[in-house]
């Protein structure tokens, strides 16, 4: 089986409404251009992957695709993708762990199809289904935050996060608390301050976060302040998870083990560089009898990607389903969404098993790079 | 997919040449088979010449049967997790056998060598012989040169865990193999902290590429002083306590060894090694695999190396008489040194079952 082409058709994404994730990640609206990653093979089996996000154009990556990539994967067998992965990860100085991800996802397509198996049996799983939790967006309130904690809540999702507005930390704890006080004492909820606080900001949100029984309290400080992270550890009852955005890949978790700097690995597909990476850092991470919580891929077939990975391991509890649909969920025709029980389940055609919205790409194509 | 049946042929394997004094020239071993509703089978065997399958075989009926039967083989880490979860009831071999015709299955069913099922990143590796403890320095000079003659890369001593006439036997390999040949020395846990760190110095002296095992196998603070006080790379963890993957966390966080270590028997299957592979490769490190202690378990093995980055060496243990038996075409090494990918689907191992039947002991179910 040999490689024949890959290529990146770019798509509009309209309408998507103004959404914040705190702080450091800008207000996004409008438009976006989202990828989609085609890899051809002689077979006539063709992988899938999506670039992009609503925040971050494919348009932005899509070079680096073709530049560096593509000349690295064209007329390889695409089931030696531990070797194409290695090769991949070489270029990562001229490219993003988003672009490598897309063309290590799209060559476990080919092999899941190749196999006639999805791609969670193919790394043989360990269940079928998986409970989700709500992600917020930053909100305009500590009241809209209850509220919607409490809708999610009602509707029969696992747990509920919340990304604070950052802007201080003592508004934080009034959205934590607002939180608490909807959805009674003994729901599931998290905090997640993205990057947001110095050490003494963090210790303060993370006492309260503590005493209001949060599950876990994410990303407090910079996401390479390993010194303050192992300061924080040793002062928290509650776990504290970090690593989604720590420098460097898959090879770079071993300090933050070594030091105990963390209670639970982070990554996704986009992140990370692809359901390989993902594999692996999940494995080093049992190793450890942690956790590896796996984050949002960004746009919809990173999360089915995600998916495959949750449902082949043990060690990750739940699916984050980052809000708003209007800014995560595009060109799938049936995207990832939780039953009455909160529970998200498995795509079982073969290869990433979702269906992508040809038509919808056809009609909204800006491009085609190759 | 569902499993239909597990059963166990145990098969005689006698004859073979003595490792040490004291162990029997015959053991027996069991062909594992895992039958499915879409006949589909997964096989694996059990044991070695080292230990019988007599020893493991009932437990592996009585416990971990009824873990997979009706079970679909295809859900192999919910399926490791459960049985993993039995190691207080059977050993790491029983276990991994089972492991191993899961991921038979997994790959037939695919329609792809095991290789290509968990991603290949290679299809050929450079093969080292491997070679038995023995007590006479004439022995390791002839079989490294004999080794050596047919295009073999490398070559490590088993010593005869004399410490003083083990150093005397590296540098008598060494002179025969020449400056540039890669040697190692498995000191099989025999010295004390003195007396491994006098070794340890002088193989290094002599070149050699890896020094594995010099200290008992749960001493990880002696392996901590060691390394520090030693340029040449340390080497363990293949017996490391606890046996599975998660009790090699503290020698990677404390640094107490260069390479992370195991093989199907001694660690419970294909599964954890994929795992450990992966957990040394967080950290830079090499997961070298150790042999199989049976012939389709290293024909297994041979997969998860072309499917890593992380591992130089496939080990051939010596002599073949007391490793190889009961598959038709057992690996070969080429030429050049190099042991190649199957490329039948599942494992692909060529099992002797005539033979088998032939040497038949009895028949577990």
């Amino acid at each position: 089986m040999k490689i024949t082409d890959v290529t990146l058709t770019l798509f509009a994404w309209d309408d998507i409404p103004a959404t914040k994730y705190g702080q450091l990640s800008q207000e996004f609206s409008g438009t976006s251009q989202m990828g989609l990653v085609t890899v051809d093979t002689d077979e006539g089996i063709s992988g899938h992957a999506f670039l992009g996000s609503a925040s971050r154009g494919a348009d932005m990556d899509g070079q680096t695709l073709i530049k560096y990539l593509k000349p690295a994967v064209m007329g390889q067998d695409p089931l030696d993708r531990e070797r194409l992965y290695q090769t991949l990860l070489k270029n990562y100085r001229n490219t993003t762990p988003r672009v490598i991800g897309a063309v290590d996802i799209a060559l476990w397509d080919i092999a899941g199809k190749k196999a006639g198996l999805p791609i969670h049996q193919l790394l043989g799983s360990y269940r079928h289904s998986v409970p989700a939790y709500a992600s917020s967006a930053v909100l305009d309130s500590p009241e809209a935050y209850g509220e919607q904690a409490a809708q999610y809540k009602a509707d029969g999702w696992a747990a509920y996060k919340i990304h604070p507005p950052t802007v201080s930390a003592k508004g934080d704890i009034a959205v934590c608390e607002a939180v608490r006080e909807a959805v009674g004492d003994e729901y599931r909820i998290m905090l997640d301050s993205t990057w947001a606080y110095n050490y003494y900001e963090a210790l303060e949100v993370g006492k309260a976060a503590e005493r209001l029984n949060f599950y876990w309290y994410e990303d407090p400080l910079a996401d390479d302040d390993m010194y303050n992270y192992i300061k924080l550890r040793e002062h928290m009852d509650i776990p504290i998870m970090a690593t989604e955005h720590s420098p460097g890949g898959f090879t770079a978790y071993a300090p933050w083990l070594v030091s105990q700097a963390t209670d639970y690995l982070r990554g996704d597909v986009a992140v990370k560089g692809g359901i390989s990476a993902l594999i692996k850092t999940a494995h080093l991470a049992e190793g450890f009898h942690l956790n590896y919580e796996v984050h949002h891929g960004g746009n919809s077939l990173n999360n089915v990607a995600n998916l495959h990975v949750i449902l082949a391991i043990k060690n990750c509890e739940y699916f984050e389903v980052l809000l708003p649909s209007g800014a995560q969920k595009y060109g799938l025709i049936e995207d990832i969404d939780p039953d009455e029980n909160g529970l998200v389940h498995a795509f079982n055609e073969p290869g990433l098993g979702a269906k992508i919205d040809f038509d919808l790409i056809e009609r909204k194509k800006t491009a085609t790079l190759s | 997919m569902k499993i239909t049946d597990l059963t166990i042929k145990l098969f005689k394997w006698d004859g073979f040449p003595l490792r040490r004094p004291d162990n029997e020239a015959n053991s027996q071993l069991g062909l594992l088979t895992i039958t499915t509703d879409e006949g589909l089978q997964g096989h694996a065997f059990l044991g070695s010449s080292q230990a019988t399958a007599e020893d493991d075989a009932p437990g592996l009926i009585r416990y971990l049967k009824p873990l997979v039967m009706g079970q679909n083989p295809l859900d192999r880490e919910r399926l490791w997790q459960e049985l993993w979860e039995r190691n207080r009831q059977v050993t790491y071999r029983a276990i991994g056998a089972v492991d191993c015709a899961l991921w038979d299955i997994g790959a037939k069913a695919a329609g792809m060598p095991l290789h290509r099922l968990l991603g290949s990143y290679r299809t050929s590796v450079p093969a080292y012989a491997s070679s038995a403890p023995m007590d006479q320095l004439e022995l390791f000079t002839d079989e490294v040169q004999h080794y050596k003659e047919r295009g073999w890369t490398a070559y490590k001593i088993h010593p005869p865990r004399k410490p003083e006439y083990d150093i005397e036997v590296c540098a008598a390999v060494r002179e025969i193999a020449g400056p540039d040949f890669t040697l190692m020395l498995d000191s099989m846990w025999s010295y004390d902290y003195p007396w491994a760190l006098r070794v340890g110095k002088a193989i290094e002296e002599l070149n050699y590429y890896w020094y594995e095992d010099p200290l008992p196998e749960d001493d990880l603070g002696a392996y901590v002083k060691l390394r520090k006080n030693l340029d040449i790379p340390l080497m363990a963890t293949e017996y490391a306590p606890g046996g599975g993957f998660t009790a090699f966390a503290p020698w990677l966080q404390y640094g107490a060894t260069d390479y992370l270590r195991g093989d199907i028997q001694v660690k419970g299957g294909i599964t954890p090694l994929i795992k450990a592979a992966r957990m040394a490769e967080g950290f830079s490190l090499n997961f070298e695999m150790h042999h199989g202690g049976n012939s389709l378990n290293n024909i297994a093995q041979l997969h998860v190396i072309m499917a890593i980055k992380n591992c130089e060496f496939l080990e051939v243990l010596l002599p073949d008489a007391a490793q190889k038996y009961g598959i038709s075409e057992d690996i070969e090494v080429d030429a050049d040194g190099l042991a190649h990918a199957g490329e039948k689907p599942g494992i692909g191992a060529e099992i002797d079952f005539d033979m088998i039947e032939k040497m038949k002991a009895a028949e577990l179910s």
